[in-house]
C-alpha cells in the first residue's frame, strides 16, 4: 500500500508541475524571459522561491540522518543556514542586484572588466552546482529505491530527465511558479506526518531517545543490506543470517556475532531478536543516547574545529551559491530583493524544526539504518514503523512527494544557473539553442560521477558544495560589492587558489581517504582554512596590482550602491 | 556652448528669461567647472542628483558617503551573526553542564538550538532591512531628487 501510495505522490507532483509548466510556457517569449522571469517577481513570492529551491535533498532528507546518526553535533547546519540568509541580506542581495547583471559571471565581468575571470567563475559555478546536484541524485535514488524496491539508477533518471523537461520547456518563468509552490508543498509533507508521528509516539509510550543506552531493535527486526558494508558490533548478539557474513555463507542459521568488525555482502539479510543492539556501518559512531545528546558529546578530536569549519562553509557558501543567487535578478529592484532576503529565515525556521523531529524518532525507531548506512530514508520508513496499514501509507505518500518536490525543485534550479552562466559564456548573448546544450551540459557530468561517490550521504555532499562556494564566490562577491580596490588579477588568483582547492579537498573526500589527524580533518571540512586564505590571497595580489584597479571601479561601486530612485542612466 | 536657444523669446527678450531650451549634449563640462570650483553653484534645477548623475568629485564623495554607511551597517549585522555563531559552540564546550540541564525531560541545548536561535535570525534580518531603506531614504532626500 506505501508503494502505491508513493506513486500516487510522484504523479501528483509531476502533475502539478506539469499544469504550473504549461502556465509557463504560454508567456515564455524572449531568453530574457527564459533566464530571469522579465523581473517581475514579488519579494513575498521570490522569498517562497527561494525557500523551495534551497530545501533541497539534503535539508529534505538528510537533516534528518544526520540528526539520527551524529545527533546534537548536527543541529548547527540549520542553524548556519539560516544565519547565511541573513549574511546573503546584509552584504549582497541589494548591490547584486542593482548591477543589473544576468548571471554570478555577467557581474564578475561587469565589475572587473576581464573575460578570464568570467571564464573562472563559470568554471566554479560548474563546480558548485555539480557537487550540489549529486546529492539531489542520491536522495532520489535512495527515496525510490525505499519507497518502490526499484534500483537507484531509475531515480537518477527520473530527476534528469523531469528537470530537463521542466527546465528547457519554459525556463524560469514556470520554475519560479513551481518552486514556490513546492515549498508549500515541502512544509506541509515534512509537518503533517510530524504531528502525527508524534501523537503516535506519545501513545506508544514516549520512550526517551535520549536514553541512557545503545541504539538497539525495539522488536524482532530482519534487516537486508543492499550494499556491501563493513559493521561494527558494539555488543554480542546471535541473529539468524541468510547470506554471506565474514566470507561465510548462511542459509539461515543462527551466527553469533562478536564485538568487533564484520562484513555483510550485498543482499544479505540478518534477523536480530528484540532488545539487539544495533550494529553501525563503520564510518559512523555508536554512541548511547547521553552522548548523542550532547553538543560535543563525543569529545571527538577536533570536534570543536569541525563544528566552526562546517558552519563557517554553510554561513559563506550560502552567499555564493549560483541558483540561489540567480533568484535575486527577478525582484524588481534593489530594496525588493533585500526584503526578498529578509523573508527567506524566516520560511527557513518554518521548515527546520522538522528535521530535528524526524532523526530523535529515527533513533527509537528506525535504528537499522545506522547499520544498512541509508539514514538518508529515515523520514521515509518512519510513518509504516509508527502506523503501520493505511495511515502509514497515506502519510509514507505525503512525506513521498516532499521529497520528489525537493530533489526535483533544487535540480531545476541548479540546471537553469549552470546551463544559463555556461551558455551565456560560450555563446556571447546565449540564444535558447545554447541555453538547451547547457541544460544536457549541467546535467551529464553529475550523472556520470554519482555511481562513483560511494556511501556519502546527502548532507554530507551538499557541505562539499557549499564549502566550494564558501572559498570562490563568497570572497569574489563581498569584496567586488564592498571594496573599490579589487583587480581581475586578485579576483582571479582567490578563485583559482579556493576554489581549486575546495574542489580537490572535496574530489579527495569523495573518491577515497587515508588521512588521519589534522590533515584529514582540514581535508574533511576545509572552508575554515581555505576560505581566509582565499579572501587573503584577493586582497593580497590586488594590493600589489594596484594599478590595474579597473576604470570603471568607482562608477561600479556607485551603480551597486546608489538606490535606483537617484539613478537615472 | 551646450545650452542653444530655439525660439520663443522676441527681438528684445534677454537671456535671463524664462523660455523652452533644448538640451543638445550632456552638460559634463559645467558640472566639472562646478566641482572645481570655477563657477559659482548654481540656483535652482541643479542638484547633487545631477552630481551623481556626472560623476563629479562631489557625486563620488556622497556615493562613498553611502557605501561606508551601508557597510557600517553590513558590519554591524556581520558582528551579531559572527558573535552568536562562535560564541555558543564555544559557551557549549566549555560548560558541559548546561549541555545536561534538561527541562521536561528535553535537553535544554536541543530546545536552544532547535527553536531559540532561528528567531534571532529573523529579528536580525529585518532590523537590517529597516536599517538599510533608512539609510537610502536619507540618501535620497538628501540629493534632492524625490
Amino acid at each position: 500500500m506505501a508503494v502505491a501510495a508513493s506513486l500516487i505522490a510522484l504523479v501528483a507532483v509531476l502533475g502539478m508541475m506539469t499544469v504550473l509548466g504549461s502556465y509557463g510556457r504560454r508567456t515564455t517569449q524572449t531568453t530574457s524571459d527564459f533566464l530571469v522571469a522579465s523581473r517581475g517577481v514579488t519579494p513575498l513570492w521570490n522569498a517562497t522561491a527561494i525557500g523551495g529551491e534551497y530545501i533541497s535533498a539534503a535539508a529534505f532528507l538528510g537533516s534528518a540522518g544526520l540528526v539520527l546518526a551524529y545527533g546534537a553535533d548536527m543541529l548547527w547546519l540549520p542553524i548556519g543556514a539560516t544565519a547565511g540568509y541573513v549574511l546573503l541580506l546584509a552584504l549582497v542581495t541589494a548591490p547584486l542586484r542593482r548591477s543589473g547583471a544576468y548571471t554570478i559571471s555577467d557581474f564578475a565581468e561587469w565589475r572587473l572588466g576581464s573575460r578570464a575571470v568570467r571564464w573562472i567563475v563559470t568554471a566554479c559555478v560548474c563546480f558548485i552546482g555539480w557537487f550540489y546536484l549529486l546529492p539531489q541524485f542520491r536522495g532520489a535514488g535512495i527515496t525510490l529505491r525505499v519507497l518502490t524496491g526499484a534500483p537507484v539508477w531509475i531515480g537518477w533518471a527520473l530527476v534528469v530527465g523531469v528537470s530537463a523537461a521542466l527546465v528547457t520547456s519554459g525556463g524560469m518563468r514556470n520554475v519560479t511558479a513551481v518552486q514556490a509552490v513546492q515549498f508549500w508543498v515541502k512544509l506541509v509533507a515534512m509537518a503533517v506526518p510530524a504531528v502525527a508521528l508524534l501523537s503516535l509516539w506519545h501513545l506508544d509510550g514516549a520512550a526517551d531517545p535520549t536514553g541512557d543506552r545503545l541504539p538497539g531493535f525495539g522488536r524482532a527486526t530482519t534487516v537486508r543490506v543492499e550494499t556491501g558494508v563493513a559493521v561494527r558490533m558494539p555488543a554480542a548478539v546471535l541473529v539468524a543470517a541468510r547470506g554471506v557474513v565474514d566470507g561465510a555463507a548462511y542459509d539461515g542459521d543462527r551466527v553469533a556475532l562478536d564485538p568487533g568488525r564484520h562484513s555483510l555482502s550485498a543482499g544479505t539479510e540478518l534477523a536480530f531478536p528484540a532488545g539487539a543492539t544495533v550494529p553501525h556501518v563503520e564510518r559512523l559512531p555508536a554512541q548511547d543516547g547521553d552522548t548523542w545528546a550532547m553538543p560535543f558529546g563525543r569529545g571527538e578530536d577536533h570536534g570543536l574545529y569541525a563544528t566552526y569549519s562546517a558552519l563557517l562553509a554553510v554561513l559563506l557558501g550560502t552567499m555564493g551559491l549560483p541558483h540561489i543567487l540567480m533568484r535575486f535578478y527577478t525582484n524588481s529592484c534593489g530594496r525588493a530583493a533585500r526584503r526578498t532576503a529578509a523573508m527567506v529565515p524566516a520560511l527557513l525556521s518554518l521548515f527546520y524544526v522538522f528535521p530535528i523531529l524526524y532523526g530523535a524518532l529515527g533513533r527509537l525507531y528506525t535504528p537499522e539504518l545506522l547499520m544498512t548506512g541509508d539514514t538518508d530514508a529515515t523520514i521515509l520508513m518512519l510513518p509504516q514503523r509508527l502506523a503501520p496499514g493505511a495511515v502509514g501509507a497515506m502519510l509514507t505518500g505525503l512525506i513521498a512527494a516532499g521529497a520528489f518536490a525537493a530533489f526535483i525543485s533544487t535540480s531545476c534550479g541548479l540546471v537553469v544557473a549552470i546551463a544559463g552562466t555556461a551558455s551565456q559564456c560560450l555563446n556571447g548573448r546565449g540564444g535558447i539553442t545554447a541555453f538547451r546544450l547547457g541544460v544536457v551540459f549541467a546535467l551529464a557530468v553529475p550523472l556520470t560521477m554519482v555511481s562513483r561517490v560511494g556511501q556519502e550521504s546527502a548532507g554530507a555532499l551538499v557541505a562539499l558544495a557549499l564549502g566550494i562556494s564558501a572559498c570562490s564566490l563568497c570572497p569574489l562577491l563581498v569584496l567586488g560589492i564592498w571594496w573599490r580596490g579589487l583587480t581581475p588579477a586578485g579576483a582571479g588568483a582567490g578563485l583559482v587558489l579556493g576554489g581549486g582547492l575546495a574542489v580537490v579537498a572535496g574530489l579527495a573526500r569523495l573518491l577515497g581517504r587515508t588521512l588521519h589527524g589534522w590533515p584529514a580533518m582540514v581535508l574533511a571540512q576545509p572552508a575554515m582554512v581555505v576560505a581566509p586564505l582565499s579572501f587573503a590571497v584577493m586582497v593580497a595580489v590586488s594590493l600589489l596590482t594596484r594599478r590595474r584597479i579597473p576604470r570603471r571601479a568607482d562608477r561600479a561601486m556607485a551603480r551597486l550602491h546608489l538606490p535606483e530612485d537617484v539613478v537615472t542612466r | 556652448m551646450s545650452v542653444s536657444a530655439t525660439g520663443g523669446g522676441g527681438p528684445g527678450s534677454t537671456v535671463n528669461e524664462d523660455r523652452r531650451v533644448a538640451v543638445s549634449s550632456v552638460r559634463t563640462h559645467r558640472a566639472r567647472s562646478v566641482a572645481s570650483g570655477t563657477v559659482p553653484p548654481p540656483g535652482d534645477g541643479w542638484s547633487i542628483a545631477d552630481d551623481l548623475d556626472e560623476q563629479t568629485e562631489l557625486g563620488a564623495l556622497f556615493a562613498r558617503a553611502l557605501v561606508r554607511a551601508q557597510l557600517r551597517a553590513a558590519a554591524a549585522t556581520v558582528a551579531i551573526v559572527a558573535g552568536v555563531v562562535a560564541g555558543l559552540p564555544l559557551l557549549l564546550d566549555v560548560t558541559p553542564a548546561l549541555c545536561r540541564a534538561r527541562l521536561h525531560g528535553v535537553p535544554v541545548s536541543w530546545l536552544v538550538l532547535a527553536l531559540g536561535i532561528q528567531p534571532v535570525w529573523v529579528l536580525t534580518g529585518a532590523r537590517h532591512v529597516r536599517r538599510a531603506e533608512r539609510i537610502e531614504r536619507d540618501f535620497v532626500r538628501l540629493v534632492g531628487r524625490p
